[in-house]
Parts: structure tokens; C-alpha cells; sequence
């Protein structure tokens, strides 16, 4: 059976070997994991071919090492490359700009720490420290960090952030017991978080999680995160020390597996939906364990546990995924996708609703990187107009009288 | 095989320029053919690796120890390949994992186990193979950076004024010396 910290050791393994650093321990090890499975064999076998190696070789061709470097260079030290007028210009814009980053963000007063029950509303995605400080992570560049009590965390592209234990230059850590981190993040966006034990969050839109990173860090005796809105959970296995999730409806705990969590102010319910492994779900009184495929609902007022098959588990992740699912939804589901994702208030129908058909809508699937307009102008079908008012989506029936004046009228907008 | 050494590390992080160049000199091949494996674009991986090594220069007091430094500029150069391919893709179908781990858009029983591990130890073994042939000697060496230009051997012996039964021998060896280091017993 392979899991990901097999997939690490194996290839960690294989490393060496090429390297010639392997251990005659560790080669033992590795000819054992070979010898396991006929699979694990023809996948060596295949691996090591000096044709395939050759042919891929041949596909990365020679690296050019000194356009690298060049690169490399500019973008360390780009005055270099500019007159001297328009360094000064570059150098003081630039210092200017320094000092409002800089300002932006420390003039938040510290404050302490939100729990993660009370709303958070919020209009760029930011972390909250242990010490209270405010980060705007759009006002981060990639690979730029920030230091707290012994951890490092970085922005390492655009929605994603890791965290690794951080020595200062004198080799000595300021770890803290508890650093509580709260990742707070505005409509139209997913981040994800790769916390210091190897697990992954994926955080959904209008969703707040908080963690703490040292006892995370160690995985020594389990860890507690709080969640609200909805996130899809990759916990790293660890037997002796089990990690739960507290929403304001009920908690999960687990050993190491992947479900999604949903738990927004607006649903009617909690809902939880494991993928592998098990966990188990309480409400405080009762306490349920959800085998894979499973749906457990928890509803507001009803205090009871309801356990469901997930019957379609791919729907349930395609919020994790960087465009919209349009299959097997109908209109109104599809706009509410979009009504979610871009901030908008509602959407208005002209024609009877159930006559409109989604259609082929983007192919089925539309990215989510696209702005409001891209999407408005992509989803124009034949049969159906779609256009914006105010803060609303316009869905309209076009019939063919219809057709050349809505033309004409989004030809003008 | 370039290794960085404690000492190398502490003059990194206080912003010497060898040391630099020395992180440079062992890192960027590795990362530039993991980069280009994901965007099959020379330049763009180019790109992708300068500002991965930007980054860590930028934040060079926080980086650790040398595992850190590597994983880090791994992260960074897988998330920012991804960024490329998202930007380019805006508007058509979604992007298929190219690689499976946690930030796999595809669900895990998609994607093969073997291709997961596939990738992680093509980035190793090219740069193996790249360093072998670094080592080679001027000849075989050549005869090896043509071939992998997409040379035909008569456009090798042409440009090496050499027989072609001389380059087949070239290549004869340089195989032989491949095929040694991927033996498996």
C-alpha cells in the first residue's frame, strides 16, 4: 500500500542511490520495497530505461545555464540595467512605495486573536498572528516571509503559503508553545496551506481557519484547528497524536485522512464528506465515525447526527478545483456558483426559469481566474444572454425576436 | 556535485555573493528541469527559475538549513510553474494535475501512485545524467550535448569534422557509461 510519505522515502531512496550516497542499510531497504510488488518492479525497470531517460533528456535539452544566471541577476539588481535618470526616479518611487507597504502593514493596532466563531468579513486575505499583528498576504511578493516565534511562514505564489521552522543567524530557535494563526480570506478566492507536519488545507472562499502551528509542528500530542466556511482537509497520518476540527456545529477528529469540511454562516448545516481513511464527527452529545464515501449532516437547530452516502464525491471537491463544475447542476445552482465567487447579490431571470438550460455552458467547465466581464462575455450562448446590473446577474431567455436587440444592447454596454 | 556546507549557508544568509553563486551552481539545474518538465517552455521556465532564486536570495536571513533551502525552492518553483499555467489557461479547460500531491487538482484515486513517484525522481535523475555528461571527457562530451540538441550524427560529424563511425563510438560509450550509473541490481 503507497502513500505519500512511501512516494517521499522511495524517491528519497532512489536519490541517494544516484548520488552514491546510499547506505548499504537504506539499499537494503529500497531492493525490499522493489521486490515487494511485481508493480513497484516494471515501475523501476520502466524508470531506469536509458532510451526513456535519453529521449527525456532530449525533451529538457541543454540548460543554459548563463542566460539562467543573467536572469537571476536582473531581477536581483535591475537599477543596474537603467540610465542614471531613470534610477533615481525607479529608487525613490520605490522607496516610497517600501515605506506604505511598510506602514500598511503594522498600522493595524494589535489586537487579540478573533475566535473564528465570531464573522469575519474581510476584503483581502490575510493571517492573523499570535501577537495580534494583521498580514495582508496580497501586499506580500511570492517567497517573501514573515518570522513568528520560531516559524517562518511564507507566500509561495499566489494562493498558497507553507510554513518552516525558523532559526534566527545565531542558530537559536524562539519557538513559543502556542502560535495561533488565523487564515481569513475574502469571496472570489482559494488559498491553501502547507502546515509544518506535511498536511494541506485548501480554504474555500469567505472562510476562516485558525491553527496552531508548534503543536502542529511537532505533532507531539494532537492539535486543534478552528473552522468556519468550508475547507478540504489533507492530514497527515500520525497515529499518537490526532487532530480535530472545530466548527460551530459539532467537531471532527482524525488520525490522518482527506474530507472536506462546510460549515458557512448561511447553510442550514454542517457538512462533512471523508474521502479516505476515517474520522470521526460529534456534536457534543453524540459521537459518529464516517466511513469513505460517507456524508454526515449536522443541522442548526436539530442537534442530530445524519450520516449519508456522498453519491458523488468529485461534485463535492470541485470547489478545489480552479474552474466551475457545471455538470449534472441547473441554472439557478450554477448561478449561485457565480453569484458566490464574484460577490454578487442575486440573479434576476427573464423567461421561465426551468425553460433555460445551462447548455454546454464554457464546455462545461469555466476557470475561475476569469474577471466578471471575461465571464459575462464567455457564457453568451445562443439561447441564453447573460449581463450585468448593478450588483445583480441577468439571465435572460432570448427568443429570436429578442435576439438582435439584446445583441444591440450588449454591443453597446 | 556541488555540495553546500555549513559555512557556505552562514555566508549565504548574511548575503555573500560566492555563496550565492554556489547555491546558484547546485540548485539550478534541478529546479530549472522540474520547472520545464511542468511548462514545456524553455524561456518560461527560465523565467520561473530566476524568480524562484530572487525570492530566496530576498529572504535569504530566514532560510534554516540546507534541507530547508531546497524544499523551499522547490515549493516555490512548483507553485509558480503552476501560476504560469493558470495565467495561461484563463480561459479554456482546466488544468490536469501534472503532478499528484496535495495540491493535485485532480482526486487522488485519479492519478497513478507510480506517476507521482515518477516525477519526483525524474528531476533527480536528469540532473545525474547532466552532471555525468558534464564529466565526460571534451569529445564524448560534445558528441552528447549534440545528440541532445536533436543533432543527427552526420550533423555532429559534420560540425566535429570527425568520421561518423567516430561519433556512433562516441555515443557508444556515452551510453555505456548512462546505462552503468541506471543499472539497478
Amino acid at each position: 500500500m503507497i502513500n505519500n510519505s512511501t512516494i517521499a522515502r522511495i524517491a528519497q531512496l532512489i536519490t541517494k542511490y544516484l548520488r552514491n550516497e546510499i547506505s548499504a542499510k537504506e539499499k537494503e531497504e529500497l531492493e525490499k520495497w522493489i521486490n515487494a510488488s511485481p508493480n513497484n518492479r516494471s515501475f523501476i525497470v520502466e524508470r531506469m530505461k536509458p532510451e526513456r531517460v535519453m529521449r527525456e533528456l532530449e525533451q529538457v535539452g541543454l540548460i543554459d545555464t548563463e542566460a539562467i544566471w543573467q536572469k537571476v541577476q536582473k531581477l536581483i539588481q535591475p537599477h543596474s540595467v537603467l540610465r542614471i535618470r531613470t534610477i533615481y526616479a525607479v529608487t525613490v518611487a520605490a522607496t516610497i512605495a517600501l515605506v506604505v507597504v511598510k506602514i500598511v502593514i503594522t498600522i493595524s493596532t494589535p489586537k487579540t486573536p478573533l475566535a473564528v466563531h465570531s464573522p469575519v468579513e474581510v476584503n483581502c486575505p490575510q493571517i492573523i498572528l499570535d501577537d495580534g499583528r494583521v498580514i495582508n498576504l496580497d501586499s506580500m511578493n511570492i517567497g517573501d516571509g514573515i518570522v513568528c516565534n520560531g516559524w517562518w511562514m511564507t507566500k509561495t505564489s499566489s494562493y498558497h503559503i507553507a510554513y518552516y521552522p525558523h532559526t534566527d543567524l545565531n542558530g537559536k530557535s524562539h519557538k513559543k508553545h502556542k502560535e495561533v494563526n488565523q487564515l481569513s480570506l475574502p469571496h472570489g478566492m482559494i488559498w491553501s496551506i502547507s502546515l509544518p507536519d506535511g498536511s494541506n488545507v485548501q480554504l474555500n472562499a469567505g472562510s476562516s481557519l485558525s491553527y496552531d502551528i508548534t503543536p502542529l509542528g511537532e505533532r507531539s500530542h494532537g492539535t486543534k484547528m478552528l473552522l468556519e466556511g468550508e475547507a478540504f482537509f489533507d492530514i497527515r497520518h500520525d497515529a499518537t497524536a490526532p487532530c480535530s476540527i472545530s466548527t460551530s456545529k459539532g467537531t471532527i477528529v482524525v488520525l490522518g485522512t482527506r474530507f472536506d469540511v462546510r460549515n458557512y454562516r448561511a447553510d442550514s448545516a454542517l457538512i462533512v464528506s471523508l474521502l479516505t481513511g476515517s474520522i470521526v464527527i460529534s456534536n457534543g452529545l453524540k459521537k459518529v465515525e464516517l466511513k469513505p464515501g460517507q456524508q454526515a449532516n449536522i443541522k442548526k437547530r436539530n442537534d442530530s447526527i445524519h450520516v449519508g452516502v456522498d453519491a458523488d464525491t468529485a461534485l463535492t471537491r470541485s470547489w478545489t478545483f480552479p474552474y466551475f463544475d457545471f455538470t449534472h447542476k441547473n441554472i439557478i445552482q450554477v448561478m449561485k456558483q457565480f453569484e458566490k465567487w464574484y460577490g454578487l447579490e442575486s440573479t434576476v431571470y427573464r423567461g421561465s426559469v426551468d425553460t433555460l438550460t445551462p447548455g454546454l455552458l464554457g464546455g462545461g467547465h469555466v476557470s475561475r481566474e476569469l474577471s466578471l466581464m471575461e465571464l459575462v462575455q464567455t457564457l453568451q450562448q445562443d439561447d441564453l444572454g447573460f449581463s450585468l446590473k448593478g450588483n445583480k446577474f441577468i439571465v435572460s431567455q432570448i427568443t429570436r425576436a429578442v435576439l438582435s436587440r439584446h445583441q444591440l444592447i450588449y454591443n453597446r454596454e | 556535485m556541488i555540495v553546500i556546507e555549513d559555512n557556505d549557508l552562514l555566508a549565504f544568509r548574511h548575503g555573500d555573493n560566492h555563496a550565492m553563486k554556489k547555491v546558484f551552481d547546485t540548485y539550478h539545474q534541478q529546479i530549472y528541469i522540474y520547472a520545464f518538465n511542468l511548462l514545456r517552455d524553455q524561456h518560461e521556465a527560465e523565467d520561473v527559475v530566476a524568480q524562484a532564486l530572487e525570492a530566496l536570495w530576498r529572504n535569504r536571513s530566514s532560510i534554516n538549513n540546507t534541507h530547508h533551502l531546497g524544499s523551499y525552492l522547490y515549493t516555490l518553483t512548483k507553485h509558480l510553474s503552476i501560476d504560469v499555467l493558470r495565467k495561461k489557461k484563463r480561459s479554456t479547460t482546466y488544468i490536469t494535475a501534472i503532478e499528484g500531491n496535495e495540491d493535485s487538482y485532480l482526486a487522488e484515486e485519479e492519478t497513478s501512485i507510480y506517476d507521482r513517484l515518477d516525477a519526483v525522481v525524474k528531476a533527480t535523475l536528469m540532473e545525474k545524467m547532466l552532471e555525468e555528461i558534464g564529466r565526460m571527457a571534451p569529445q564524448r562530451k560534445k558528441v552528447m550535448q549534440l545528440l541532445l540538441a536533436s543533432k543527427s550524427v552526420v550533423e555532429i560529424a559534420r560540425s566535429m569534422r570527425v568520421g561518423i563511425k567516430s561519433v556512433y563510438t562516441h555515443k557508444y560509450e556515452a551510453f555505456k557509461q548512462i546505462r552503468h550509473i541506471l543499472r539497478m541490481k
